[in-house]
């Protein structure tokens, strides 16, 4: 049962998402996933930020799946004409208890993962004062933007589409759920990145300095 | 009977509201994963650390893997050497959600920005003793 009550945010979940019980799950995946692609920023307008996060959560898990069977598809296809990441080590990575571990694992691997991401950008909305709706209105935001795992599905470049795509229904994901600024959300959502940077320019900086060797 | 399900409806709605919860059923969830995980595949040797690599000395999540391939063949004071503080974050997320269950309404519903901003600071000096510690130790 699908909870679509709205405390306080002032909207209902009206979303094809939230309706899923009464269009059947396939048409409603379909239908989120369609709408999530063409305008994300009207489809994160009908999410209520203050209901239940478990149908999201399911939505989070299944485009996360997919996007794991389309990744191993384009691995094991490059493996077997020679190019990506081959040898030895991946060979053993890839062993067949280890796929068949994998793929059981892929639904716990996804829940763990919209839950840490939730968790950090709710610490970072948190730490700014910016945090306009409780922890569940982020897990909604990091749950429908992994639809752009989605774009694994495109070889070779669909990596790096996924990750600009993803930081874009990020921003839109934040900004709407949030009630924050556009430049709030940005800051947000490149918190990871800009982390990243931080540390490379630590990294650059000891090089500078030669404090190690 | 009715004590478990007010501790479960309780929980249900604390995980709306706390992101420490949904750290920690990550961390419920990841972790006996990640064991399992490590049965099959052993990952050592398959990634080098490019910080380290070129600077001689390790970054600050160096140990990690080794940690969980310790922990995963049940060898915990190893695995606590590798990695001190990623052993220790994700032990304390295990306990947090037991505690909130049996602790209703004695810990704060949720955290609020002091909160976070003193954490941070706390995180930020854990991570700095823990990095002296990793480069002293050679891991």
């Amino acid at each position: 049962m699908n909870r679509t009550t709205t405390e306080g945010s002032g909207r209902d979940d009206s979303h094809d998402w939230a309706r899923r019980d009464r269009t059947g799950l396939v048409r409603a995946f379909l239908n989120t996933t369609s709408e999530l692609i063409t305008d994300p920023g009207s489809f994160f307008q009908k999410v209520n930020p203050s209901s239940s996060f478990q149908g999201s959560l399911l939505y989070g898990v299944i485009v996360f799946v997919v996007s794991m069977l389309f990744s191993a598809f384009w691995k094991t296809a490059g493996l077997l004409v020679g190019i990506g990441a081959t040898g030895e080590a991946f060979s053993q990575l890839m062993g067949i208890g280890a796929v068949l571990v994998m793929v059981i694992l892929s639904p716990i691997l996804a829940i763990v993962l919209i839950f840490l991401g939730a968790g950090f950008f709710h610490l970072v909305l948190l730490l700014f004062g910016w945090s306009r709706h409780p922890f569940g209105a982020t897990v909604k935001v990091v749950s429908f933007a992994g639809v752009s795992g989605l774009a694994n599905a495109i070889p070779v470049c669909g990596g790096l589409i996924g990750f600009v795509w993803g930081l874009i229904l990020l921003v839109m994901g934040i900004r709407e759920l949030h009630e924050a600024s556009t430049g709030q959300a940005v800051i947000v959502a490149l918190a990871p990145t800009l982390l990243v940077l931080f540390c490379a320019c630590l990294f650059v900086t000891m090089i500078a300095m030669g404090s190690v060797v | 009977m009715s004590s478990a399900a007010s501790t479960l409806s309780g929980l249900r709605r604390r995980f709306h509201r706390d992101p420490l919860l949904g750290f920690s059923l990550a961390a419920w969830l990841g972790l006996p994963a990640a064991v399992l995980l490590f049965r099959f595949v052993n990952p050592l040797g398959l990634y080098v650390c490019p910080f380290k690599a070129s600077l001689g000395v390790p970054c600050l999540s160096c140990g990690t893997t080794r940690m969980l391939v310790a922990a995963a063949g049940g060898d915990l004071l190893e695995a606590f050497t590798y990695q001190p503080l990623g052993f220790t974050i994700p032990l304390l997320l295990l306990m947090y959600l037991p505690l909130v269950a049996l602790m209703p309404g004695r810990l704060p519903d949720r955290p609020r920005t002091p909160h976070v901003r003193a954490g941070g600071l706390v995180l930020a000096a854990a991570a700095a003793v823990n990095w002296t510690y990793l480069i002293l130790a050679g891991v």
